[in-house]
């Protein structure tokens, strides 16, 4: 079975499974083609408050999310509006 | 009219407090704070001055809006000419300072000369005196602080304390005001102490008057609407603070790492906001009490924060010491960026402590860190072994390392001295001048350069030395803040640093903090200007004062000798390329930025202010 590591960060957290051991995240088995998109409404993840998708450490912005394919090993970080400094 | 038009003139040689009034004609030009107070620094102190002899200045100014009901409107900077970098220094605090500045009826506090002795400035609305330290010279900030309350029997007395560091001659010494809030960069503290002061405790009565208060009203709470609205300054940073950013960074590879050798830290989740959260396991308690804000912030960005009280930097610490183990200003991301990753420490209760002792003796955390990172490489190669550490072994990852290194340097005493001269001096004296992180002597903040390519232009270009504080094209390059634009690509970075540097030194000129430009452009600040201020104050030429204000900061710059020949980043970022993460194989592309950069400012091929820009902005 392929799997993604699903990191959810900030006040995305509070989607975390009960049980996900890996600091903020949780492994994520993936069947044929599955999209980030798919994902995010497979977890219920809220769409209007994610806002930084990070695949791989690289910016997906909100066209590609949909389209992208996941593949096996991939890390996927969801934010919502974060800034500091 | 927000601005009080009185300026006190403090003669520490001649022992005496002058008031005279504010320079309007300049206020036109420069507005307030860091662009008024730079006129006056450049008009008043010669480039090639010793920053640490009587004839540097030191300028504590507020901005036009610092001390209304503006949000964030608390801010106010100190501008002097920094012993660490030689350059310009500006540095920006929050807390309650400022704004008590200005109900005492000050828009600017000028010290000039050297006193002969401790002395202390007590100021009481008109009423301002030069008083004897003695008793408090040697002491931290926190016992200074509370030395000054018991003395003055006023609980609402507002203080501005240097701790022994400043005393000392540690190179980054900060200011600290209200026990946790610091003009923390470039070493104005240290100023402030080769002058003999050790603090200013001042307290205001009058209020601050608006030009027209109905506008005013509407303005500031159209202002505000906007803040509570916006995810970030609404959310974000309330909940989570500057902290949030640490696994953002860290997962794009852009994390500092083992003195910027490294792009991402495996421990850097353990020392995050959201760890800041999870309960310990000794009293169930999370490191994060709460949130806190500056005068009339609607933001609250701030962290309060307790060290867990079994942890061994808390544990034998006397009664002298209870602070420790109640609440302090907790952990900022360029805090634990520097203190953590950078060192290899992923103890969260390490760092905090550490951050603790910034506030206590007034130190930069960001110099700090990035100077021990760089003592444990050079300990790492061999360089330096423990009879230069006084027995202390600094390998990266050893939190008692960093911990006794951060006291030493605190107190000024053994190595923590020359730790204390920051990492330029010390790597340039043990003959690895290529191992310090910094650009005009000052280091490097938490975004790696091979990895945010803009934020390597910035750092280059930096007046008061590599800041995040004067360009943060990470809010763009990362965060999507205006518009999101591609880390990894050199191309149209030198226009995006320059519409931030223009921005920041306006909003930095105003009197409000930086954050709000995460919500606010200057669209939004000007009709709050406008409405406070006398004068016709219009995004456009506030646009025009920050551009005007960065040319002035250069133009001195250049005369001080870190000009142009200073836009540099080390080697490191230009040969050793990012070994993991997105950026694998990339190195910074200032090369090619740089060129771009000095054209669209309207500089010569060489970095120098032309004199067409110069007669453009009436410099």
């Amino acid at each position: 079975m392929s799997k993604v590591t699903v990191k959810l960060f900030a006040s995305l957290m509070q989607y975390l499974p009960i049980n996900s051991t890996k600091h903020h995240g949780f492994d994520y088995d993936i069947t044929k083609n599955p999209t980030v998109g798919y994902l995010i409404d497979d977890l219920k993840l809220p769409r209007n408050v994610i806002h930084i998708v990070l695949l791989n450490g690289v910016y997906l912005d909100a066209e590609t999310r949909d389209q992208k394919v996941l593949t096996d090993g991939d890390v996927l970080g969801f934010w919502p509006p974060v800034a500091g400094g | 009219m927000s601005w009080t038009k009185k300026v006190l003139r403090i003669n520490l040689t001649k022992g005496t407090c002058t008031p005279e009034p504010l320079n309007m004609e300049w206020v036109e030009q420069f507005l307030g704070q860091r662009g008024l107070a730079t006129k006056y620094l450049t008009e008043e102190v010669p480039p090639t001055t010793d920053p640490l002899s009587p004839e540097n200045t030191m300028y504590m100014i507020t901005g036009p809006l610092t001390g209304t009901m503006a949000s964030t409107a608390g801010r106010y900077s100190v501008v002097t000419k920094s012993p660490l970098t030689n350059a310009v220094a500006c540095s920006n605090s929050g807390g309650f300072f400022g704004n008590e500045m200005k109900c005492a009826g000050w828009d600017m506090i000028i010290l000039e000369g050297k006193s002969p002795t401790p002395v202390y400035i007590s100021i009481n609305d008109d009423n301002a005196e030069i008083l004897p330290a003695d008793e408090i010279w040697g002491k931290s900030v926190w016992e200074a602080d509370e030395w000054l309350h018991t003395k003055h029997q006023d609980p609402q007395l507002r203080c501005a304390v240097i701790g022994v560091s400043g005393e000392k001659g540690v190179l980054y010494s900060a200011i600290i005001n209200d026990l946790h809030r610091a003009a923390g960069r470039s070493g104005v503290g240290t100023v402030m102490g080769s002058k003999n002061v050790k603090a200013i405790a001042l307290r205001g009565s009058k209020g601050v008057t608006v030009n027209d208060p109905k506008a005013f009203f509407e303005a500031t709470n159209a202002a505000k609407k906007i803040l509570a609205e916006n995810a970030v300054t609404g959310e974000g940073l309330p909940a989570l603070g500057t902290q949030v950013l640490m696994n953002v960074i860290n997962e794009m590879g852009a994390q500092p790492t083992h003195n910027y050798k490294e792009v991402s830290f495996a421990g850097a989740s353990k020392i995050s906001g959201e760890a800041m959260l999870e309960p310990r396991e000794s009293d169930g308690k999370p490191n994060l009490t709460r949130n806190a804000g500056c005068f009339a912030c609607t933001i609250s960005c701030g962290r309060i924060s307790t060290i867990d009280p079994q942890h061994f930097s808390v544990q034998n610490k006397d009664d002298l010491h209870h602070s420790y183990h109640a609440n302090s200003g907790g952990l900022e991301y360029e805090a634990a960026w520097a203190l953590g990753s950078d060192t290899g420490i992923d103890d969260l209760d390490a760092l905090t402590y550490a951050q603790f002792v910034c506030n206590e003796q007034g130190l930069d955390p960001i110099t700090l860190g990035s100077t021990i990172a760089a003592a444990m490489e050079m300990f790492e190669m061999g360089v330096i072994t423990t009879e230069d550490t006084g027995g202390i072994e600094l390998n990266f990852g050893n939190a008692e390392a960093m911990i006794k290194c951060t006291e030493l340097v605190g107190k000024g005493e053994g190595f923590g001295l020359e730790l204390g001269q920051g990492s330029a001096r010390f790597c340039a004296k043990h003959g690895h001048p290529e191992l310090s992180m910094t650009v005009r002597g000052q280091e490097f903040p938490a975004y790696d350069p091979r990895s945010i390519q803009g934020m390597g232009l910035g750092y280059a270009t930096s007046n008061r030395g590599a800041c995040h504080l004067r360009g943060y094209t990470v809010a763009s390059e990362v965060l999507g803040i205006p518009v999101k634009t591609d880390p990894l690509e050199t191309e149209g970075k030198a226009g995006l640093q320059i519409a931030f540097q223009n921005a920041t030194a306006a909003f930095d000129s105003a009197g409000i903090c930086i954050f709000t430009s995460f919500a606010w452009s200057l669209e939004d600040v000007a009709p709050q200007l406008n409405a406070a201020c006398e004068g016709e104050w219009t995004p456009e030429r506030l646009g025009e004062i920050g551009e005007r204000v960065w040319n002035l900061e250069r133009l001195y710059n250049e005369a001080a000798g870190v000009g142009a020949c200073a836009d540099k980043l080390p080697p490191r970022m230009t040969s050793l390329p990012a070994n993991t993460g997105p950026a694998e194989g990339k190195v910074s592309g200032l090369a090619t930025m740089l060129p771009e950069y000095y054209a669209e400012r309207g500089w010569s091929p060489e970095g120098d202010v032309t004199t067409e820009t110069k007669a453009r902005l009436g410099l």
